[in-house]
């Protein structure tokens, strides 16, 4: 709620948007970084100190500056064989060869998402041409590491005959490792690995929220890997939403990751 | 070009491969079976395989598959051997028949049994067992009892890059190893 932009101004507009005892009030309980009236940008021109005028109010919000950061969940890796796959079965991007991609964090106000961060997308399953670009040496047969987040590394990068590894829980959002794949042993020809799941979407921010809006937070869900051959991709990170506010009080933050209880709904 | 010579010294059967199969070679796979030695050839494809063995069952060659192999010194004995890689089943790795003119008296199933080991299990025409759970497993160069010439030309071929690799296999409480040597340039 704001005040009037145009014409007249009154302690009653004040006590509406602002609040107040139901006693009498003047304009000194109305400072700004009081208890009343928050800092914030919707406050920028209520002065912090007596004197002050009704008119340093026009267009002032009861509102709080709050920061975002979002991350999606990630992408699972993509499986490994222990055969060769053949050439249609190659570096497949569809379940169940890939991993399946990361889902979306976002932060709405009833139906309305106010800032969303993508997951990331699987690994590619059985595919030798892209997790060679991995590979410390020729014919390894690693899955290839998942992509970091800015909290933290993805999947381990995976050794051949191993599921692909999942990436560490508080890595939110990166993406899990591709799955080993097989090399040469017995009369056996090597099988693909898979490449690792991608990191999802990170996004921050400042939104603008009423002081008693509630808001949605949802994180994403992390993605699987790549499964129905022998090795399996490994997991991503789950997504996060990350709120913060600096106020009189001190830092109030409020936070979901991925995975169970990934949603919650926080009133300022 | 050494290592293709250096085996033909040992296998003359090598220089009867008809010259269109020859860049369809992939591994060559000599077998040390008691004081017998033969030599296997794997191809990337099957009518490289029909070239050479004109009597091979048809239903091997409509074998979706990445590899075709017969042992050169089997033909014409009466006790052909022809091998196809599995590429569906993750549980088996190779597939082998032994046929009389064309005609399946043996099949053989290569089961995976964890890293550098195989369980074979060997039925007849019909369907009957045979033998079960036969392993045979990755050796060391030592395990090798063929030609010992035929090991040192693997090692030089691998030395100067003229394949990608090699392994010694052998059959656990019989004398019989294998060498396969793969990534093979003919």
């Amino acid at each position: 709620m704001s005040m009037p932009a145009i014409g007249p101004l009154s302690l009653a507009d004040l006590r509406a948007v602002f609040g107040g005892g139901p006693g009498p009030i003047g304009l000194r309980d109305y400072l700004r970084g009081g208890v009343l009236v928050p800092v914030s940008s919707a406050t920028s021109a209520v002065p912090a100190l007596s004197p002050v005028s009704l008119a340093a109010y026009r267009g002032a919000r009861n509102a709080l500056d709050v920061d975002y950061e979002i991350i999606g969940g990630g992408g699972g890796g993509g499986r490994g064989t222990v055969n060769r796959p053949v050439a249609a079965d190659r570096c497949r991007i569809d379940p169940p060869f890939a991993g399946s991609p990361g889902g979306a964090s976002r932060i709405s106000l009833a139906s309305v998402t106010l800032a969303e961060a993508g997951g990331g997308l699987g690994g590619k399953g059985q595919c030798e041409a892209e997790a060679s670009l991995c590979w410390a040496v020729a014919r390894e047969y690693a899955g290839c590491p998942g992509e970091a987040s800015p909290f933290g590394p993805g999947g381990a990068k995976t050794p051949a005959n191993n599921h692909g590894a999942d990436a560490p829980p508080g890595s939110y959002g990166a993406g899990g490792a591709g799955a080993g794949g097989d090399n040469y042993d017995t009369y056996d020809e090597p099988g693909y690995p898979g490449t690792g799941g991608q990191a999802g979407t990170y996004v921050t921010g400042t939104l603008l929220v009423d002081v008693g809006q509630s808001l949605r937070l949802q994180s994403g869900a992390p993605g699987v890997g790549g499964s129905g051959a022998s090795y399996v991709g490994g997991r991503g990170a789950g997504g996060l939403v990350r709120l913060s506010h600096a106020s009189r009080a001190g830092p109030v933050v409020h936070q979901v990751v991925g995975g169970l209880g990934a949603d919650r709904v926080v009133t300022w | 070009m050494t290592l293709w010579s250096d085996l033909a010294g040992v296998f003359p059967s090598l220089e009867r491969l008809p010259e269109a199969a020859r860049p369809h070679v992939v591994e060559l796979i000599p077998s040390a079976r008691g004081t017998e030695q033969s030599l296997c050839v794997v191809f990337d494809e099957g009518e490289a395989l029909r070239m050479t063995a004109p009597e091979v069952p048809a239903f091997i060659l409509s074998l979706t598959a990445h590899r075709y192999a017969v042992d050169l010194d089997s033909l014409g004995t009466g006790a052909e051997r022809y091998y196809v890689d599995e590429i569906f089943d993750p549980e088996v790795a190779l597939r082998g028949w032994i046929c009389a003119g064309g005609v399946v008296a043996e099949e053989k199933t290569y089961r995976r049994a964890g890293p550098g080991r195989l369980l074979i299990d060997r039925r007849d025409a019909n369907g009957a067992w045979l033998t079960r759970d036969e392993p045979e497993c990755v050796g060391s160069d030592v395990d090798w009892s063929g030609e010992p010439h035929v090991l040192e030309s693997a090692r030089a071929a691998l030395a100067a890059g003229e394949i990608l690799g090699f392994l010694v296999l052998k059959k656990e409480g019989r004398s019989q190893s294998y060498l396969r040597i793969y990534g093979v340039v003919p």
